[in-house]
């Protein structure tokens, strides 16, 4: 079923054909994995809402008008979801997690070596508010250009380079000083 | 690292290492797919599930042996290593016994289709010093598949139990629940 089309396998599914559904979670999951887990910042959470989402693509495909953008239909559920789950997660983690970061002294030197860069790097990524670490990553992780993300995300292309701008400015802020070896 | 680099310079450098692929766990595409074929069900033969920690599971039990001896409702207790099951009627509750030794696990879950394969809604809990995990789970009598999760990640089939493997490749057990009733 490699080389069938999204649409076709839309089609076959609504019928009950979870073997095409199958292949569509096949085509599309590594992609959403990288997103929900740097986005949340936890793989067992983006795996959950992953779980999740493909459970409600299944469930709602008949609202899927356009079965050949499959793929960018369900890139939006996984954008909602994702803001949903890290949401009600809350912000009382993102506290712990703040205050946690600044006990360990953020600011601090980190230790040399590419563990320890990736380290800082994801603390500070965690660190961005919410709609400023969606814009960033769709940006520059997942490498989408404005439009592509204003679609997903229904935010104007304006506003979304705002993000990303304050977004580089403090992971700058905040990766100062650590060492890049 | 952020010294006389420009924005994108920062930004490719900072996005470097994120955009390293993420492997998703054994057993996801098992997980989805059997929520879905769960989903695909018509509501009639849909299972639905009581849980229980054991406490809550003991607890339950007395409450419906003491109905039993009031009414005549019964129950019986299955465990996933095969035990002959009690005389049983109509308003039977199965309550399963789930049972891993495994004394490096760090946290176990129990995954089925009576959960819609969610590896949070069961977790087993570790009983003291001997490494075995245990949970209590009523069920509606028939057959049903599960696997343990172990650590999140470890997809394992029962090894007390019939395994099957599914169309995925992936090995899960098979209980089935009052038997006796159902004449299979």
């Amino acid at each position: 079923m490699d080389g069938v089309s999204d649409a076709t396998l839309v089609l076959a599914s609504r019928r009950g054909d979870t073997q095409a559904f199958a292949q569509l979670v096949r085509r599309y999951r590594d992609h959403h994995a990288r997103f929900a887990t740097r986005l949340l910042g936890d793989q067992d959470d983006a795996e959950d809402v992953l779980q999740s989402v493909f459970v409600r693509a299944f469930k709602h495909l008949d609202k899927c008008d356009d079965p050949e953008r499959f793929g960018a239909w369900l890139h939006r559920i996984v954008v909602n979801e994702c803001r949903t789950h890290a949401t009600r997660r809350g912000q009382r983690e993102l506290r712990l997690v703040r205050d946690e970061l600044v006990m360990e002294g953020l600011a601090q030197e980190v230790p040399d070596g590419d563990s320890a860069l990736r380290e800082a790097i994801d603390d500070a990524v965690a660190l961005l508010p919410l709609d400023q670490r969606e814009a960033f990553l769709m940006k520059h992780v997942e490498g989408l250009d404005y439009e592509q993300i204003a679609e997903l995300t229904g935010v104007g292309v304006s506003a979304l380079k705002m993000r990303v701008k304050r977004a580089l400015e403090r992971l700058r802020e905040r990766l100062e000083g650590v060492r890049d070896d | 690292m952020t010294e006389r680099m420009d924005t994108e310079e920062f930004a490719a450098r900072v996005a470097a290492p994120l955009k390293q692929e993420v492997a998703l766990s054994d057993g996801f595409d098992a997980r989805v797919l059997r929520a879905i074929d769960a989903l695909s069900q018509p509501w009639w033969r849909r299972r639905f599930t009581l849980q229980v920690n054991p406490i809550g599971g003991l607890a339950l039990a007395a409450g419906f042996g003491a109905l039993m001896a009031l009414g005549g409702i019964g129950y019986a207790r299955t465990f996933t290593t095969p035990v002959p099951i009690v005389t049983e009627s109509a308003d039977t509750v199965h309550i399963v016994r789930f049972v891993l030794a495994d004394a490096n696990a760090q946290q176990v879950a129990l995954v089925g289709d009576f959960n819609g394969w969610s590896r949070d809604a069961t977790p087993l809990v570790r009983t003291d010093g001997d490494g075995q995990w245990v949970v209590e789970v009523v069920l509606a009598p028939g057959r049903h598949e599960y696997a343990f999760l172990i650590d999140g990640t470890q997809w394992t089939a029962d090894p007390l139990a019939t395994t099957q493997r599914d169309e995925f490749g992936q090995e899960s057990s098979v209980v089935r629940v009052g038997d006796a009733l159902r004449g299979a």
